[in-house]
């Protein structure tokens, strides 16, 4: 066995790929005898021991700290996810001591289990169930899900608008999340927040109107200068409230939803800029045409020559956790400036 | 080198779901690969610590669409690579420059110390030709096996070790002691 043989296979061996044992106890036998292949074997175990160039304590306190923000920002208490859906739950026990902190995982389930009732409710009210349902009525129901007071202020949180361009079909089209434009960009609600208000900044005119708006004048949307994208919006009724942009990501960069039409009230779907005539087939002729797919794995297409930098569009049909599943129609999606 | 645990999805699957222990471990299990290819890519550690903390923010905020496709190591070292080659075409940072001529070879044998082993291979290291260097990072702090770290790069996996292999050999022609010398 010659020397660049010996140290291929340790070297390989060395990376876990699949050497025969035999082959590498030969090599290992020939290292004994010789000094070049016996230095490459050393020098493998010293970059082995040596490791990685330990990044500076400071720059690691600094990033974990970011890392703990940005997990607080991204998934607010349950205390502003239950005010931001009218649920409120009680200061303390009832032997006066405060109940402990709740773990995120915790404070996710109790959200999502807000969120399951309140759909649950929702979709009685919304298709119309008010005859009888095994003896009870509809509000006898919705009594038997949740107290009354619970959904008091909560009306649907939308009607369902068929976007223009897609034509109706016996399949009801369910309401869109509560999405709001911002110059044609679009965001989805979050929840009840609290920024720092003087450090905001306007960011331009919400698209529609909300809850307990008296008048047809726009609200005004801001951002933080933090990087986020997320928007706030001071609501009537609400207070204020965290929209973060609706993004999928191409080759690690984010590409946010654009809609063509303003979201006029909540419960509207985006739709494609009005420059693109709305594809007459499946695989998004004549307006598209496939281009690859993003980091989940959905297909994309592309206007004809030209490159997802200029935008890219994906076709209705994606599954329920993707940022454009329920849409009825095509979505287009564009670079986050920016980023 | 970024540990392959069988514990890691658990872990980006908690930091996603918002738990923050766990989003700052994932950090503490992954920064000195990102900060040791930044700073072999850079040759300087101002550089080095301004991609760290960009890295870090694409990870924060792009979390939530990692789906596990690949393993968040692979995932990382994409996102680490492709934050250092943006920070040049901004013209922010430049690449150290290879000059094996001006690589001076470690003065001492002994590496029984940590920290003169350290800095030796980091001084070697910077003999290296980028190409040999990326794939000696995504293999060896990144933990990526040649099929990975192949598709990362855009070369084949027979190509990936090829590079590995050689840089070895440099590393080892600048590590080892000259034939004569005690």
């Amino acid at each position: 066995m010659d020397c660049l043989r010996v140290q291929e296979l340790l070297s390989s061996a060395h990376d876990g790929a699949p050497v025969a044992a035999d082959e590498i106890r030969a090599a290992r036998e020939h290292c004994r005898s010789c000094d070049a292949c016996s230095a490459f074997l050393s020098t493998l175990e010293l970059v082995e021991r040596a490791g990685a160039p330990a990044a500076p304590p400071g720059l690691v306190t600094s990033i974990e700290t970011k890392a703990r923000e940005h997990a607080r920002q991204a998934h607010p208490s349950i205390a502003e996810a239950a005010e931001a859906v009218g649920v409120v739950e009680p200061e303390s026990a009832e032997d006066g001591v405060a109940p402990p902190p709740r773990r995120p995982w915790s404070r996710f389930v109790a959200f999502a289990s807000a969120a399951v009732v309140l759909a649950l409710a929702l979709s009685l009210t919304a298709i119309g169930i008010m005859n009888t349902i095994g003896g009870q009525t509809a509000d006898d129901a919705q009594r038997a899900l949740s107290s009354p007071e619970d959904f008091a202020s909560e009306g649907p949180p939308g009607t369902s608008v068929p976007p223009p361009g897609v034509a109706e079909t016996d399949e009801a089209i369910a309401p869109a999340p509560e999405y709001v434009s911002v110059a044609g960009w679009v965001y989805v609600r979050v929840s009840a927040a609290r920024p720092q208000e003087d450090a905001l900044v306007a960011a331009g005119a919400a698209s529609r109107t909300f809850e307990g708006q008296e008048t047809t004048e726009p609200l005004s949307a801001f951002a933080l200068p933090d990087d986020t994208g997320d928007l706030y919006i001071d609501e009537p009724e609400a207070g204020w409230v965290r929209y973060a942009p609706v993004t999928r990501t191409l080759a690690l960069e984010p590409y946010q939803l654009r809609t063509g039409s303003p979201i006029a009230e909540a419960g509207q779907w985006p739709t494609l800029p009005v420059r693109f005539a709305a594809p007459l087939s499946p695989d998004g002729a004549p307006t598209f045409r496939l281009f690859g797919s993003d980091d989940r794995g959905i297909e994309i297409y592309v206007v004809p020559g030209t490159t997802p930098a200029e935008g890219f569009a994906v076709a209705p049909g994606t599954s329920a956790d993707d940022p454009a599943a329920g849409n009825p129609g095509w979505t287009w999606w564009e670079p986050v400036p920016g980023s | 080198m970024v540990p392959r645990s069988t514990d890691e999805a658990a872990l980006v699957s908690a930091a996603q779901a918002g738990d923050e222990d766990a989003l700052a471990s994932l950090v503490r299990r992954h920064i000195d690969a990102v900060y040791g290819h930044a700073l072999r890519f850079f040759g300087e550690t101002g550089a080095a610590e301004d991609a760290t903390q960009e890295v870090f923010l694409k990870v924060f905020r792009s979390i939530s669409t990692y789906h596990g496709q690949a393993a968040f190591s692979t995932w990382l070292f994409r996102v680490t690579h492709n934050v250092c080659l943006d920070m040049v075409r901004r013209g922010s940072h430049t690449p150290v420059p290879v000059d094996p001529v001006l690589i001076d070879a470690p003065s001492v044998e002994d590496f029984s110390d940590a920290t003169t082993a350290r800095l030796a291979v980091e001084s070697a290291m910077r003999a290296l030709a980028p190409e040999d260097r990326d794939a000696l990072d995504a293999v060896t702090l990144f933990d990526l096996s040649y099929g990975d770290a192949a598709e990362l790069l855009g070369v084949p996996a027979g190509t990936v070790k090829s590079r590995v292999f050689r840089a070895r050999r440099t590393l080892a022609a600048l590590l080892s002691p000259s034939p004569g010398e005690s």
